[in-house]
This record gives C-alpha cells, structure tokens and sequence, in this order.
C-alpha cells in the first residue's frame, strides 16, 4: 500500500495511538471469525454456505493481523490550539479536522475489548451529529485524561501552550 | 417584581393539547390495522358502520390518553417569575427545573392555533440565544391576556432589544403567488400519500375480497359502464387519488405564505386550516439551500431552505425551515443573501476538474458490466430471467459516457471567503451554501481510486439534522481539501475578519 499523498501543508501529523491497540484490533476480526465459524458449524451446517464462513474463520487470524497493523500504520492525530485533526482509513483514507469552537463534548469511553490492554479512547462530539464524529482510540488512560482535559480547555476557548 | 410569582398554564390548555396531539396519522393507521387483523365477516353497509365505529372508538381512546397525559403535564408544570429570570418546573418521569434568564429572552412570540383560538388561549414563545445549551420556552396555553401581560413583564424586565418589540420592525420580503402556490403542488411527486393510498387500496382489495354489495364494488361497478377497469388502470386511478390529495394537503398547508424579514429574524406565516407561525432567529441559521426540478427550472422557479440548529429541548435536532415554497430564482436567491449573508454574485461555480468526469464514466462502465455479469449468472440458475436481452447492456455501456458527462456537468462548487458553495444533482438540483464558521467538523477523504488521479471527496457537516450527513462535495482536486481543511481551522478563531489568505500551517503539534 503506498502512503497517502501529503496534500495539506497543515497536515503531516506525527502522533500515534499506542502500538498495543493493534492487538485489540486483531482480536475483533478473531472475534470475528470465531463467530463466522460457530454459525458455520452449527446453525448453517450443510448449508451451501458453511464453506464459505468456515473460510471466513481460517482466513480471519491472517487477514485481521494484517488489517490492523495497515490501521494502525494509517491512523495520525494532531491536536492544535485550533483544533483536532483525526487521518485514519483502512482502503478509503478518511482526514477529519474539527475546529476548536465547535467542539461540544468531549467523553473518555473504556471499550471492553481494549480496557484488558489498558487501552482507552477519546471521543469528540459536535452539535447535529450522531454519536461522535471522531474518536481517538488507544490511548493509555493517562494520556486521554490529558488529552480530553486539553479539548475541553478548547472547547472552552482558552487556548494553552 | 420583588417577589417571585408563579403561574400555572390555563385549565383549558389540557383539552387543547389533547386535541392537537390527537394524530390524524396515528388513528388511520391504527384503523387499517385493525381492519386487517378483524375478520371481514361484515358486509355492505355493515362493514362501512363498523369501520366507523371502530375509527371513532380509536380517536376517542386516544383522545382519552392524551387528556390524561396532558392533564398529568400540566399539573407538574409551573412557571415563576423571578427577579432576573423565568423558572420553568416540568416533567412527569424525569422533573426538570429550568432557568432562563430574562436577559438571554432574544425574542418571545404570543400566537393561537387554530384549536386554541376557540378556547381563548393563546401560546408564549420565548427565543433564547442561538447556542444549543439554552433552549427555547413554550408555555401552552395561557389566557391570551395573560400571555400578552407575561411578554410584557419579559421585555420590560428583560430590556429585550428592538426586534422583540410587539411590533416588531419586520417588513415582509417574501408573499407567496397564487400561481406559485399552485405549481408548488402540482410539480412534485407526494409519494407519502399516493403509498398510503394504493396500501389502503391493495390493503381493502387483499382482506375484504368476496362482499358483494360493499361500497367498494359498488363503486366498481359504476366505474366499469365508463373504464375498462382492468387491475393497472384501477391502481392507476388509486395512485391519482393519492397524487390528488397530497397536492390539496400541499395546497393547504402552504396557502397564504408570507415571509417577513426584520433585524436579525425571520417570521414565516402560512396554512388555511393548519396554520403555522414560525419565528427563527438569524444565528441559528446553519446553512441555506436552493432546489428546482426540471418543471421548476423551465419557469425560472427555485425553492429555498434554510437548515437551523437544534436546540436542546423543543427541537433537538433543528428543522428544515422552508423560506419560501417556490419563488423566481432572483428572488429565491435574494432569500439566500438576506439568510446567510453571501453575495449572490461572486458566486462563480466552477465544475470539477475533468479527471471526475473520467471517473464517472468508469464507475458508470463498471456498474453495467458487473449488471451485465450478473444477468449472465442469474440466466444460468433462473429461467425467467432469460428475457433479459443482453444486446440491451451494450446499449447501456454506450450511454455511459453521456451518463457521466451529466453527473459531472451538474457538479459544481465555489470557495468564497467565508462561504463554501456546492451544487448537484441531475433531476432535482440542489445547491447549498454553507457559511464557514457553521461547519462543525469536515471529513476529506479519499480511495485508492481517488488517489491515483488525485481526486479527495469532502463532506460539511453542519449542526442541522435535516442536512445529515453533511452536505457532500465530491472528486474535487485534492487541493481543495487542505484548502478547507486550513481555513476550517483557522478561520474559526474569535474574529471573522476576512483572514481568507490560504496560508502554511502553525505546526501541527503541540
């Protein structure tokens, strides 16, 4: 896969969530799999498509490492007195950037999956949106306090730094 | 006001609200469902006399629940006057206490509804700041002296500004033709009550099929002596129907439109029977929007939206809020202008660069050809597919360059100093314009496709649901991209000056 084009001079963000959420996302696709594999097995057995999810279950270990360490690779944030910017995609890049002032709410959410890792997310909200635009996932539960207590300050509008 | 005084909505409010709460919708559908589960054991004119029945009983059994509920409402609900502020106690499940400071009060409206105006009763619509922390207060019903002594005390206490004067100084900037009116109703599809017709219909055809002498077949065989009354022309003439009666409510509902403008709001005014009375306040105007058809366009008519931001609790997810049904197009933009405050003529849309109109030309190809796969396969395991004729996806493919050319023609956007223009769409042709600093976030994305002509897709997104999810702007230079991205974040400081110069960035970082 090659790198996506750096096309905004604002925008050659440096910071990365925590190498260990790739393990966490492997696991999901795991999950994923091991799921395809139960229904495969025992609700759809001699079906025409038990072959098809069981192939689902073996790719998955391989398919879901790959995916999350290309996720991972992919995913940049940066947080300026101006605002956030979130890059994260895995075929479609997806570069989301939201101004300080707009900045409604700002949660810390522990996903079960990531907590056994210590792993936490930060998510933003803004006005009309369902369910938060952007989420910062994989970050230690310290660095999201500081991080969620640093929007919130800019949600605020007191700038710091 | 030295002490605080407290006052209760008029008795009468509760068979008021009850009234208007009862949902016309509500009862038909209940009534079609119980026709449906019932046995249709009934024939002729007793069937007719039982739906009857049966359609009165729902409406008074929900009329009955809702005299209750509002009953409850208001008697949790209590209003008090303090020094400085309003204090609003409400709720059954959940009791909220709310404060609203006479100085946050923009705007507060006294208006009757058609049911409330028998009653004496009038409602107080008070408008707070356009931040979606505050929300706006609605007392139903007061006396409608009591409700205009209350504005009163608001304003004199408050020391509103001029634009909440009784009077306020609106001049009416929009009135609706009556040729307008018309084709406003006839030029669209009402595909809401044409369904509702043709489900009534499949619905009364499927369940009641043997009764002779019912009033449907009696109908029927009326109409036969004059139509060939095969099941199309039947569904047909349902359809019509359904058409007909979505233009009369259209009609209705929109008649006596007028728009009036004053300082910093705008008041809509419409509907015979339904009459609404809306007010919206300048700054909560998120975005604005201009829509034709083709039968629009050939008249040099247009439509025009504004898009408002919710607010926290009468209207949490903001409206739609129509400025005018169907205007000249110079006037609808002149709406535009007046809403959000663009100069309508440095609006120069420029269209998408042509490496776009590649892309649809390929998306389109590619779409045929897995259409054309697909038939293929399907032919194999399903006989009656074979009537497909393949030579008919050639057709296709050949047409698929005119197809994207099209798509890409009706593409088109413009980057103002404090505005984002986009337009699109080949039949109805929608163009938004979005002040900068409404936008909330903004997503640039791109696919491999994309980067390989490197093309970005933007979405807005603005803090109006009814605009959800986002206004679109894609295959645009990926340029364009940073350049909104960049302004979106700097832009967005305390000042709106006209900083519009694209500049470098101040360090990504911290």
């Amino acid at each position: 896969m090659t790198e996506p084009s750096s096309r905004s001079p604002a925008e050659s963000p440096t910071n990365r969530v925590h190498s260990r959420i790739r393990i966490v996302w492997a696991i999901k696709w795991l999950l994923v799999g091991v799921a395809a594999a139960v229904v495969g097995t025992v609700v759809l057995s001699d079906s025409p498509l038990e072959r098809p999810l069981l192939a689902v279950a073996a790719a998955s270990p391989v398919v879901g490492i790959l995916l999350a360490v290309v996720r991972y690779r992919r995913f940049r944030y940066a947080v300026t007195d101006d605002g956030v910017y979130v890059r994260r995609g895995l075929v479609t890049v997806n570069e989301t950037v939201v101004p300080a002032a707009s900045i409604q709410q700002v949660d810390v959410d522990e996903p079960l999956l990531s907590r056994p890792f210590g792993l936490v997310s930060v998510r933003l909200y803004t006005a009309g949106t369902f369910g938060g635009r952007v989420a910062i996932p994989g970050l230690e539960s310290e660095a999201a306090t500081d991080l969620a207590d640093r929007l919130d300050r800019l949600a605020r509008g007191e700038s710091d730094v | 006001m030295s002490s605080p005084t407290s006052l209760k909505p008029d008795l009468r409010s509760v068979p008021v609200r009850a009234l208007e709460n009862v949902d016309v919708t509500t009862v038909a559908l209940l009534a079609v469902m119980l026709t449906v589960l019932g046995d249709g054991s009934a024939s002729g004119i007793d069937a007719v006399v039982s739906g009857m029945v049966t359609l009165v009983l729902i409406a008074v059994c929900l009329g009955g629940f809702n005299l209750v509920i509002q009953a409850v409402e208001w008697w949790h609900y209590e209003l008090t006057l303090e020094e400085e502020s309003l204090v609003v106690r409400s709720g059954i499940l959940r009791p909220k206490r709310r404060t609203i400071p006479f100085s946050r009060i923009q705007q507060s409206t006294v208006s009757t509804t058609t049911v409330s105006r028998p009653f004496g009763l009038a409602a107080l619509e008070c408008e707070t700041a356009g931040n979606p922390d505050e929300s706006d207060l609605s007392v139903r019903y007061l006396e409608r002296a009591d409700a205009e002594d209350l504005q009163r005390r608001i304003q004199s206490t408050a020391d509103v500004d001029v634009t909440s004067a009784e009077p306020p100084d609106r001049r009416r900037v929009f009135t609706l033709r009556p040729r307008e009116l018309a084709l406003y109703g006839v030029a669209r599809a009402h595909p809401k009550t044409v369904l509702l017709a043709v489900l009534a219909w499949i619905g009364a055809h499927y369940f009641d099929p043997d009764p002779i002498t019912d009033l449907r077949s009696t109908a029927i065989e009326v109409l036969e002596d004059l139509l060939p009354l095969s099941p199309v022309v039947v569904l047909g003439l349902v359809a019509l129907a359904g058409w007909v009666a979505g233009v009369v409510l259209a009609i209705e509902h929109t008649a006596r439109f007028r728009l009036s403008a004053g300082e910093g709001s705008f008041r809509r005014q419409h509907g015979l029977f339904r009459t609404t009375d809306a007010d919206v306040s300048s700054d909560r105007i998120q975005i604005a929007r201009v829509r034709s058809n083709p039968i629009h366009r050939a008249l040099g008519l247009a439509q025009t939206d504004i898009g408002t931001a919710g607010l926290s609790d009468p209207a949490p997810f903001g409206l739609k809020w129509p400025l005018a049904p169907l205007a000249r197009r110079d006037v609808a933009w002149g709406l535009v202008e007046r809403a959000v405050g663009v100069d309508r003529s440095a609006v120069r849309l420029q269209s998408l660069p042509d490496r776009a109109r590649r892309r649809y030309v390929v998306r389109y190809a590619l779409g045929v050809v897995a259409l054309a796969v697909g038939t293929v396969i399907a032919q194999r395991f399903v006989p009656s597919t074979r009537v497909i004729p393949l030579p008919l996806f050639a057709l296709l493919l050949a047409l698929t360059p005119l197809a994207g050319h099209v798509t890409w023609s009706h593409r088109g956007y413009a980057l103002l100093e404090d505005y984002v223009v986009v337009r699109r769409g080949f039949w109805t042709r929608r163009t938004y314009v979005v002040p900068t600093d409404t936008v909330q976030n903004l997503t640039v994305s791109q696919s491999p496709f994309q980067r390989r002509v490197n093309l970005v897709s933007v979405r807005l997104d603005v803090a109006s649901m009814p605009f959800l999810p986002g206004v679109p702007l894609p295959d645009v230079d990926a340029s364009v991209g940073g350049r909104l991205q960049d302004r979106l974040l700097e832009d967005d400081s305390e000042d709106d000056s006209t900083e519009t110069a694209i500049k470098g960035n101040d360090g990504p970082n911290d």
